[in-house]
């Protein structure tokens, strides 16, 4: 469909793609315009920064949401693991074992989640939401209601540090975009989140191995939730239990507005690159603008709306 | 006959069965530990600490019938609190009297409350957008307009009014006991009997078939957003009583907890599914729940945990029975 698309301008137009790419270019310009320095690279690799955690979390997101799910977990599962890490890396001395025991820790909770969605048949939205209810607790009960531990000076570099001007969190960004990317696109794992999307039902009598792709899905999603609560202990340079917190809703809102259909079966993961992009432009502007919190959170609320109205109407009803 | 009926009773009621056997259990426990449970300070304290769950839950209850969800409620209830705490008193003065300041204090509250589900439900219905994107955008506006309201915790909320709402009535009824019934009785059973009430099954069930049954969809799914609104704003008021100030910052779980509490008392989130008689056992078992942990001082730490297990728990009964069933099945095909 969206291939035979590109053949006319009409319908080239008309594709999801070209309307985040237009969406991200116009931001672009709004907010240089108003702000000339802006239009400087190293103010693109300022916007690439930020965006690369939420851009890393979303990878999950989007995973799930073409899935036909939605995960509410985002917070403390970035967070567990990011606590995970620091607290072991000081305690062990060894920063692989604290990234390992962080990534192990969030196969089992993926597990969990996908146990929880394929085999129970909790609604996705339910269950990740219970899950997000434990793994606070075990934040909680792991730490002791004492944060521990800094990051380690290879995962502050790979935060932080640059190499040719380019900054390696968005390196690592770009590289873990381009597998999710190949896997959604090349593997028959990837090709089963789509249809498990559409319909799991067709999916499962079309010899789709409906709960061992669904549980893959969760573990996956949550190993790179995992990945960037590891690179935030990089950047902000220790854990934090509500560090993740503003990334629970506005992963789900990148992804849509990334042109992937929240009732799932349909989108893409260069889509939601494209949806943290506009995201963080939209940030910067409102930064340019310089108001208030409250007019922050009220005008984001409007924007978003504003670019669901641009693209993600469903048709109307008709007899 | 009868067999059969009580099995396929107990069959399509399961889930809320569920609901109130743990709720059971819940309100026991919390008999044998509360000291004064059966004095008339128990119930009091009871219903204080399920009320604003309750009137969450049912109003987001309404808005899981119709397959959708609504992100935005605990927001609206942050922003309605924030609202309320701070026009109060300023009202008070303009019109010169307690009792009339108050109650125009509350009719701006549900007007308000109104207004938002209004916002969500139009959104929703003549937006054509999915109601998740839809309450996650307009849950960013309210909390910006908590904010706004009320840059910092505060405000005003009298003390007689306070005291009224989370006091006793003729000695021995709660206050927050006949809220509940009165939210019951003369909005939900009301709303529910309505030509939209009713819609908003057909529509949770197959929003296609019931289109083409003729069903007035984009009413049903408004009215349905807008009477969510009101709970978030009898909700509001509730909380406001309790708190005596509002608060932008304040932990704000209604979100996820109504959601949790109507899962649990059986609402599908597919649709179609759900009713006030579940609904209530969810919130009384997420809100006891709290209590009791603080009875048995088990460290703050579990009680998430502990209302996350619940509630997988108790979800995955359908899957338990399933499972026996296939398994008894299975037993008697190989004896054959």
């Amino acid at each position: 469909m969206e291939l035979r698309k590109t053949r006319t301008v009409k319908g080239l137009v008309s594709t999801s793609g070209f309307r985040v790419v237009v969406m991200i270019v116009l931001l672009y310009l709004v907010s240089g315009v108003m702000m000339p320095t802006y239009f400087a690279p190293s103010h693109i690799m300022q916007v690439l920064v930020l965006a690369c955690f939420l851009g890393i979390i979303c990878i999950g997101q989007t995973f799930i949401v073409i899935s036909g799910g939605a995960d509410l977990s985002v917070a403390y599962s970035v967070t567990l693991s990011a606590c995970i890490f620091a607290q072991l890396t000081k305690e062990s001395g060894s920063g692989i074992l604290g990234f390992l025991a962080a990534i192990g820790v969030a196969i089992l909770f993926g597990a969990f989640k996908g146990f929880g969605v394929a085999v129970l048949g909790i609604p996705s939205m339910v269950m990740t939401l219970a899950t997000n209810a434990i793994l606070m607790s075990t934040t909680y009960l792991y730490t002791g209601g004492v944060l521990k531990g800094n990051a380690t000076d290879f995962v502050t570099t790979l935060a932080k540090g640059s190499i040719f001007g380019i900054r390696w969190c968005v390196i690592v960004w770009v590289v873990l975009g381009v597998i999710a990317i190949f896997i959604l696109r090349k593997t028959t794992f990837g090709r089963s989140v789509y249809a498990i999307g559409s319909n799991a039902q067709v999916a499962r009598l079309s010899g789709i191995n409906v709960v061992g792709v669904t549980i893959g899905i969760y573990i996956y999603a949550t190993v790179m939730m995992a990945i960037a609560g590891v690179l935030l202990v990089g950047y902000l340079g220790y854990p934090n239990y509500t560090m993740a917190d503003g990334y629970q809703l506005i992963s789900i809102a990148a992804v849509v507005i990334g042109g992937t259909s929240i009732l799932g079966g349909k989108g893409s993961y260069l889509g939601t690159m494209g949806g943290v992009v506009i995201i963080y432009l939209i940030q910067s502007i409102l930064t340019i603008l310089n108001i208030a919190d409250a007019g922050k959170d009220i005008v984001n609320g409007l924007v978003i709306l504003a670019i669901l109205f641009a693209y993600d109407r469903s048709a109307k009803m008709r007899v | 006959m009868r067999n059969d009926r009580v099995r396929i009773f107990v069959g399509r009621h399961r889930n809320i069965l569920v609901a109130y056997g743990v709720m059971l259990v819940v309100v026991i426990l919390f008999a044998f530990n509360q000291a004064d449970f059966f004095t008339r300070y128990g119930p009091q304290s009871i219903f204080n600490q399920i009320i604003t769950l309750c009137i969450a839950t049912l109003g987001q209850t309404l808005i899981i019938l119709t397959a959708g969800i609504d992100l935005s409620i605990g927001n609206q209830i942050i922003f309605l609190n924030c609202v309320m705490a701070t026009i109060m008193q300023p009202i008070i003065d303009l019109v010169g009297n307690d009792g009339l300041g108050i109650v125009l204090t509350l009719a701006v509250i549900l007007a308000a409350g109104a207004l938002c589900g209004l916002l969500n439900g139009v959104l929703v219905a003549y937006g054509r957008l999915q109601p998740i994107v839809v309450t996650l955008a307009t849950s960013s506006i309210y909390i910006g307009l908590a904010r706004y309201v009320r840059p910092e915790p505060g405000g005003e909320v009298k003390s007689e009014f306070a005291r009224l709402m989370t006091g006793r009535v003729l000695e021995y009824i709660p206050m927050a006991a006949i809220v509940l019934l009165l939210v019951i009785v003369l909005v939900w059973i009301p709303f529910r009997n309505s030509r939209s009430g009713q819609a908003l099954y057909a529509i949770g069930g197959n929003e296609t078939a019931a289109y083409l049954s003729g069903i007035k969809i984009n009413r049903a799914k408004i009215s349905a957003y807008l009477v969510a609104g009101v709970c978030s704003a009898l909700c509001a008021i509730m909380l406001t009583a309790q708190t005596r100030s509002g608060d932008p910052t304040a932990a704000n779980n209604f979100t996820n907890n109504s959601i949790a509490a109507a899962a649990l008392g059986g609402a599908s989130l597919a649709g179609g599914t759900g009713s006030y008689f579940g609904s209530i056992a969810g919130a009384v078992i997420l809100s006891l729940i709290v209590g009791l942990l603080v009875f048995w001082q088990v460290s703050s730490y579990y009680q998430n945990l502990i209302q996350g297990l619940i509630l997988v728990l108790a979800l995955s009964v359908n899957f338990i029975v399933h499972f026996v069933k296939k398994r008894q099945a299975a037993a008697r095909a190989a004896a054959k």
